[in-house]
């Protein structure tokens, strides 16, 4: 699939503010390993770095259609990405304290177009609501 | 850059709805180093915008997307192009390549653009914050509206307030939104935190319920108050709360299609950069 990868470098690494920030450990693929990176959050996109100096993205999760889950791992602190679709990769990842997982898992949990959009259909009923309560 | 190419293919192509869709003629880029490079070619492709994210296909009944373009750090302008009915998503990465697009006319491209134009992370924090303001000044109107001990009861008894933990911007630090952190899909599981009911189920993690408007002014409630921008004491509304409510919705919005109007008239007289 093209991408406009030029350009979503460019926006993870611009100073843009990040929801979160912080080095995870993610597991790879194929190989059980685990490999600490560098993770930025900025909307629904969750970039990963090789080091957090680093100038480029290794790579991009697109998080829109997610789940977060934690889950069991011998690594302790861990927590799964998991999308719909049979072929899709789960993205296992382990932070390094409780309190690092528990703030990833509400960010991610966050991290996407229809959270914001209920957001916005709540205000509005709010507002709906205090007009009818002025009226 | 990797990317997770086979949940964002799934996701493109599942039933969730999008925000639009339609064909459009999508400019051909070369390289510049290109030898022969005469003239510029299109070609058409089913453009589906779900969110942030500019999926096209070959074809409208493609299994999988061609391409996706995510639509963060973007504008989208009218365009000059031998092309009638022609925008382009520009990047603030002015080395990154533009996509200049071809609609197939006039209602067609107004279409396209005001879509794209609200495609966005920051757009979306826009309307959230618009919202909250919205909201702020509807809450100083009832506080200063003079009603019945049944209506302002049951609306300091409600719960409902805007300063409820799971409404914050979502820039606030995580700890005050939300309570616990369950399994939550996005856009399932709305019972949770997302609508801003009593306090009462919480997991005990969410702050004390905030003074109801009316008797906001008698303190400073700063320290109970967790949303910015609040200030604890409500002014009084000088002009009549009904209308106050009422015309500023129709200000926010006829204020955003007069934006949109102005920019694309003002890009159209600026004609060729």
């Amino acid at each position: 699939m093209k991408l406009n990868e030029r350009s979503l470098a460019f926006y993870a690494t611009c100073d843009s503010p990040a929801d979160n920030a912080g080095f995870l450990y993610k597991r790879g693929e194929r190989h059980t390993a685990y490999h600490r990176r560098w993770f930025v959050l900025k909307g629904n996109m969750l970039f990963y770095f090789e080091e957090r100096d680093s100038r480029e993205p290794v790579g991009v999760i697109v998080l829109e259609g997610c789940n977060v889950e934690l889950c069991d791992s011998a690594e302790g602190f861990a927590f799964a990405i998991r999308f719909g679709g049979s072929k899709s990769r789960t993205y296992v990842l382990a932070a390094e304290s409780q309190e690092a997982m528990e703030s990833w898992v509400k960010s991610l949990s966050r991290a996407s177009f229809d959270y914001m959009r209920l957001v916005v259909r709540e205000l509005e009923k709010q507002l709906q609501e205090m007009r009818r309560g002025l009226a | 850059m990797k990317l997770n190419e086979r949940s964002v293919a799934h996701y493109a192509t599942c039933d969730s709805p999008a925000d639009h869709a339609g064909f459009l003629r999508k400019r051909v880029e070369r390289h510049h180093h290109h030898a022969h490079h005469h003239g510029t070619s299109y070609q058409r492709r089913w453009f589906v915008l779900k969110g942030n994210l500019l999926f096209y296909f070959e074809e409208r009944e493609s299994r999988e997307p061609v391409g996706l373009v995510v639509l963060e750090g973007c504008t989208v302008e009218l365009c000059e192009a031998a092309e009638e009915f022609a925008f382009a998503i520009r990047f603030d990465d002015a080395g990154a390549r533009a996509y200049v697009l071809v609609a197939d006319g006039q209602a067609a491209m107004e279409a396209w653009v005001k879509a794209l134009s609200r495609a966005s992370f920051d757009y979306m924090r826009l309307v959230v914050r618009e919202l909250e303001k919205q909201l702020e000044e509807a809450c100083k109107s009832l506080a200063a509206c003079r009603k019945s001990p049944r209506r302002s009861s049951s609306s300091s008894g409600r719960k409902r307030h805007l300063s409820n933990p799971a409404l914050l911007p979502l820039q606030e630090k995580p700890t005050t939104l939300e309570n616990g952190y369950s399994t939550w899909g996005s856009g399932g599981c709305v019972a949770g935190g997302a609508t801003c009911t009593d306090y009462d189920h919480d997991g005990g993690q969410t702050k004390p319920p905030p003074l109801p408007p009316r008797r906001r002014s008698a303190a400073s409630s700063a320290a109970a108050s967790p949303a910015p921008g609040l200030s604890p004491a409500m002014l009084e509304s000088p002009v009549s709360p009904e209308t106050i409510c009422f015309s500023k919705l129709h200000n926010w919005y006829g204020q955003e299609i007069a934006v949109l109007r102005r920019e694309w008239q003002e890009r159209q007289k600026r004609g060729h950069p």
